[in-house]
């Protein structure tokens, strides 16, 4: 389940096509204050890139992979320094 | 058949026709966007087909796809051998697909020929040495306002980058992504990932962002800038699929930094630093899908309509539902026995009212219907291409007016008169290449194929520059034919010679083609004209050329008739033959050879007298006749009848059941007091004399 919810804080894993808008907006409308964890995704389609940006929601953590976390930093707020 | 298999052809037809119809400009003009269609469009295809078990399918559009490939990437030219092999291959696909829409595989033989056609494919598309592309990356246009965003620190890394690394380019890539690009599976964080040598990125909503709750995932809403050290070429292969999306510009030293090596010491943050944003649909809390594109690209079965003009019927539809709504409260006011001739006003006012709706209603309706004339003109370059390419005859096709809008059964009637007549003239109208030259006229052969449209009228000219009709000959070969008395010759004016050749005795190749030039098909033109309603004229010129118009009704639904008296009957007359009515003394009737003339400012013509035609006895003691003068086949016909009266709008209904043959009735109507009016062929009605 690349979409998933765990106390205040969605993550978001694997591949996120673009269906995975909906549960991300839905997570986000539901509690606009949630955190998002993206350190185990692989991508992103550009749906949910609208989503996050929209909600601007604290990014906690960007994804690991390389080429995809180059892509997240330029298009999304950086996550807080730990 | 289910819903993926019908739209899948429907789409297929579509790319189809999109791909032939590009690669023929391709080769006319070598527009690269017109090679990028084809090569879309096959692509297209390609993946479509790979929803389903037709894999011959798919191998011949991976094997066009391979050799569009090698055309594209410069490799070689595209040379006519090649664009026979495509347009084969197309071809190919289309029968298959033809096939596929009532069959739940493809024939038995598809697998063979596909590996034959991939196999003569792949051939050609080995054939020459790659040449080596030296083309360098040329500006497109001034840098993009964005520019102003790229940070201080990031602009002077680049600048160093650049300025270290002269031989580089750096492009600034504005790309757009279509707002519905998602229902079409794309996903431009991946087109985006793919941009090599990527520096620096920003994407951009093209608005600014609704609250939370209003927001519309699915409606693509950002724009991507990016500066990237690449190639035009390496571009171009990023954003195959979506070049209309997409602009760059090669970025120059000082767009990044001031000339004197100097930071800019002042940053504006621009947030919207887009020229000119595209319109883009306002994102909406639903997730519906997006409308249809509202082309009307010719499906047989399917029409498409631009939803205004649906929106157009409802519109109408709420105003009859109020029209609809008086009439009961007109009905109690008459249950109340007031003033009948007050009541007698406000019927009529309504009446007003209906009338004008119903005009409406029937006008909304006919837009419906309306197809541009273009869906049929699209398959005639194809036609024009290989005729000319099999005789060795060079032809330029030109085409105008295709926008112009008739009745689909109208527009869908046109095409195979059209193929017939584009056939004669290169068949045999255009001259050999030794005869033109002779001649001393250009090399190529023109054919110009125009539309236009009148209010009720679309007019179809097909000219060539061709030798033009032997009229004596053609003349010599209908007497020969016995379809005209050898005594009638002399007295033809030439629009009747010429229109010997849509007779049926004439039109077969043998008969015509070695003395007029003419024939092949003509009688299936004149009978498609005739079957609309419509008139057909031909004009020639031996040595300069031939012109065939015709002109067809823009609707067939409703026709407008002339309603005229016959012994005490009333008949209908089609008003598009109908030039003029007047009323003629019988001492003016003069008689040549036994039969009635009628002469009307200098011209002469045949006088026939409808009960005559109709068997219903003669007026002897009649002083005058009320005469319409029609035009048949292009001469002039006066046709006596008793009286006349109005002209009037009607819906014919075709003869059927034991009527249906006889073909000097055209239908019949209903007339308001319930009286069925006969509509009479008279083009028929006279050769059944």
């Amino acid at each position: 389940m690349p979409v998933t919810l765990d106390g205040d804080l969605i993550a978001l894993s694997g591949t996120c096509p673009v269906q995975d808008a909906e549960p991300l907006l839905k997570l986000l409308q539901e509690n606009p204050s949630r955190s998002v964890d993206m350190s185990s995704c692989q991508h992103l389609h550009a749906a949910l890139i609208q989503v996050l940006r929209c909600a601007a929601p604290r990014i906690v953590a960007h994804p690991d992979p390389l080429p995809l976390r180059a892509l997240t930093l330029a298009v999304l707020p950086a996550a807080p320094r730990t | 058949m289910t819903e993926l298999r019908t739209e899948f052809v429907d789409e297929c037809r579509e790319y189809l026709v999109a791909a032939s119809e590009a690669l023929l400009q391709f080769e006319e003009d070598a527009d690269r966007a017109a090679l990028h269609e084809v090569f879309r469009s096959v692509h297209t295809i390609k993946g479509a087909a790979g929803l389903f078990e037709i894999p011959a399918l798919t191998t011949v559009t991976h094997a066009a796809e391979d050799l569009l490939n090698t055309v594209r990437e410069g490799e070689q030219d595209l040379h006519p051998a090649l664009a026979d092999a495509l347009l084969a291959a197309l071809d190919q696909v289309g029968a298959w697909v033809d096939h596929f829409e009532q069959h739940p595989t493809l024939p038995d033989d598809a697998t063979d020929r596909a590996e034959a056609l991939a196999v003569h494919i792949r051939s050609l598309a080995a054939a020459p040495p790659p040449q080596a592309d030296a083309s360098a990356p040329t500006p497109r246009s001034a840098p993009p306002g964005w520019l102003e965003a790229v940070s201080p620190d990031d602009r002077q890394r680049l600048a160093t980058s650049l300025r270290h690394r002269p031989g580089r380019t750096l492009f600034a890539v504005t790309y757009t992504p279509d707002a519905h690009c998602f229902f079409s599976g794309g996903d431009p964080m991946l087109v985006v990932a793919d941009v090599p040598g990527r520096e620096w990125l920003r994407a951009e909503p093209r608005t600014p962002w609704p609250s939370l709750v209003d927001l519309d995932p699915f409606i693509c809403v950002l724009d991507f800038q990016l500066l990237a050290f690449t190639t035009a070429e390496a571009l171009e292969d990023v954003f195959l699929y979506a070049e209309d999306e997409v602009s760059w510009t090669p970025v120059a030293l000082h767009d990044l930094v001031e000339p004197d090596d100097e930071p800019p010491t002042e940053q504006v943050q621009v947030v919207q630093p887009e020229p000119a944003p595209p319109p883009v649909a306002e994102p909406t809390p639903s997730t519906d899908p997006p409308e249809p594109p509202t082309e009307r690209r010719g499906s047989h079965r399917s029409l498409k309509v631009e939803v205004e003009r649906i929106d157009a019927l409802m519109d109408l539809t709420g105003e009859l539902t109020v029209a609809k709504n008086a009439l009961p409260f007109l009905a109690r006011k008459a249950a109340a026995h007031t003033d009948g001739q007050a009541l007698s006003r406000e019927i009529l006012e309504q009446h007003a009212r209906i009338h004008r709706l119903c005009e409406e209603f029937q006008a909304a309706v006919m837009r419906l219907r309306m197809m541009a004339v273009g869906t049929v003109f699209s398959r005639l370059p194809r036609l024009v291409r290989d005729l000319s390419r099999k005789q060795s005859k060079p032809v330029r096709l030109e085409l105008s007016g295709e926008e112009t809008e008739a009745d689909k059964t109208v527009v869908e009637s046109l095409g195979e008169a059209l193929v017939h007549l584009v056939r004669n003239a290169i068949d045999h109208g255009i001259e050999p290449l030794a005869e033109r030259r002779a001649a001393g006229k250009p090399e190529e052969g023109t054919l110009r194929l125009s539309a236009t449209s009148t209010s009720d009228e679309v007019c179809i000219t097909l000219a060539d520059d061709g030798r033009g009709i032997d009229q004596d000959a053609v003349v010599a070969r209908a007497i020969e034919r016995g379809v005209l008395s050898a005594a009638d010759a002399p007295g033809l004016s030439r629009q009747e010679a010429l229109h010997l050749i849509f007779s049926p005795g004439l039109s077969t190749a043998a008969a015509v083609t070695d003395v007029s030039g003419r024939g092949v098909g003509m009688d299936a033109v004149r009978a498609m004209v005739h079957r609309n309603r419509g008139t057909i004229t031909v004009d020639s010129e031996p040595g300069v050329g031939t012109t065939i118009t015709f002109r067809l009704p823009l609707s067939m639904a409703v026709s407008h008739i002339l309603v005229v008296d016959s012994d005490g009957q009333p008949f209908g007359l089609p008003m598009e033959a109908v030039r003029e009515t007047l009323k003629v003394a019988r001492t003016d009737i003069q008689t040549i050879r036994g039969e009635a003339v009628l002469t009307l400012r200098e011209q002469t013509m045949p006088l026939l007298y409808l009960r005559s035609l109709l068997d219903q006895p003669a007026r002897p003691d009649a002083t005058h006749d009320y005469v319409v003068v029609l035009h048949i086949h292009g001469s002039p016909i006066a046709l006596a009848v008793d009286r006349l009266f109005e002209g009037m709008d009607v819906v014919v209904k075709p003869l059927a059941g034991v009527m249906e043959g006889l073909s000097a009735y055209r239908g019949t109507t209903m007339l308001g007091d319930g009286q069925v009016l006969l509509i009479l062929d008279i083009a028929e009605l006279i050769r059944c004399r």
